[in-house]
């Protein structure tokens, strides 16, 4: 029972901040400028993610408007797989949660894994503020188990 | 050490792999129709990717049948338990908004009109019509949804 409530408090406060528009959001492009051997696959070139590779991205900065106290960022390949992840607190360097969906359609959620050297500029960044960038290394990218990846992005808030 | 979040998740797929041997199909979908309540979240005319891996050992996908329909910046993902899609049934899904809200819900499959009926690991191509309900995981907005598939490696 104690384990339930658990679960239901953590699962509401990963959703109350969900609200669609309540959330300042910051869209862009970004670029991986280093990544594993395990990022490449040898099934198929639309799995595999190398230095050059280019994802569309969301970028959701902690403490703004409806945003919570976590930093969130969300990467899709080739438009079919999805991975958004949740660093907790916005700090540089920790485990985050992972949801979304692989390159086989298969759902993922709650999956966890190191990231590091995660750097916005600016650090603090307003509502208003027109342009950000963010940097970081992320393992288990895009839900490649052994996939790490150094990756750079540029954002334009979205109105 | 932090933790990871706890999550209560009715999906038997979280103890999926991906696994190489496997059978996959994905195609340009087109929404044809949506309900009001889905309000602007979603609308006829739209365009996403979607991928589909049916369940079926002689496919190597597994017992669990997935359906994902990837936009520019979402996705949302359905699974079926132990079955293939098929009208009738229930999906679990998860979505993963445009602005990195993350939600899931229960569905009804009210319709699926898929050629050809039965797939293998030599379909080529599937051409699908699917009305789902729940759709987004928003209550009450049914979609329905049309595209052709073709299997990709």
């Amino acid at each position: 029972m104690r384990f339930a409530c658990a679960c239901l408090l953590a699962s509401a406060s990963l959703l109350l901040p969900s609200a669609a528009g309540a959330a300042v959001v910051w869209q862009g492009l970004a670029t991986v400028t280093a990544a594993t051997p395990s990022c490449r696959s040898d099934v198929s070139e639309r799995r595999s993610i190398a230095v050059g590779t280019v994802f569309r991205t969301v970028l959701r900065p902690k403490n703004l408007s409806d945003n919570g106290p976590d930093t969130r960022v969300a990467f899709v390949h080739d438009g079919q797989a999805h991975f958004a992840i949740i660093l907790p607190g916005g700090s540089a360097s920790g485990t985050y949660a992972s949801f979304g969906v692989t390159h086989s359609g298969l759902l993922k959620a709650n999956d966890a894994a190191p990231y590091a050297k995660m750097a916005m500029t600016p650090k603090s960044p307003s509502a208003t503020t027109p342009f950000v960038t963010f940097a970081g290394k992320v393992e288990n990218f895009m839900f490649i188990s052994g996939c790490t990846i150094s990756f750079s992005a540029a954002y334009g808030l979205r109105p | 050490m932090l933790r990871p979040f706890l999550f209560a998740l009715p999906f038997a797929a979280l103890a999926a792999s991906g696994a190489e041997a496997e059978t996959v199909f994905v195609g340009d979908s087109l929404v044809l129709s949506t309900t009001t309540t889905c309000g602007t979240s979603i609308a006829a005319g739209e365009t996403a990717r979607l991928t589909y891996r049916p369940a079926g050992a002689k496919l190597g996908n597994g017992g669990d049948s997935y359906l994902a329909y990837v936009a520019n910046r979402s996705s949302f993902t359905m699974t079926i338990a132990g079955a293939v899609f098929g009208s009738g049934q229930n999906y679990a899904g998860q979505n993963v908004s445009s602005y990195l809200g993350v939600a899931t819900i229960v569905g009804g499959v009210v319709g699926w009109q898929q050629s050809p009926a039965k797939i293998g690991p030599d379909t080529e191509t599937i051409e699908l019509t699917a009305t789902l309900a729940n759709y987004l995981t928003i209550k009450g907005c049914t979609v329905t949804i049309r595209s052709n598939l073709i299997q990709v490696k």
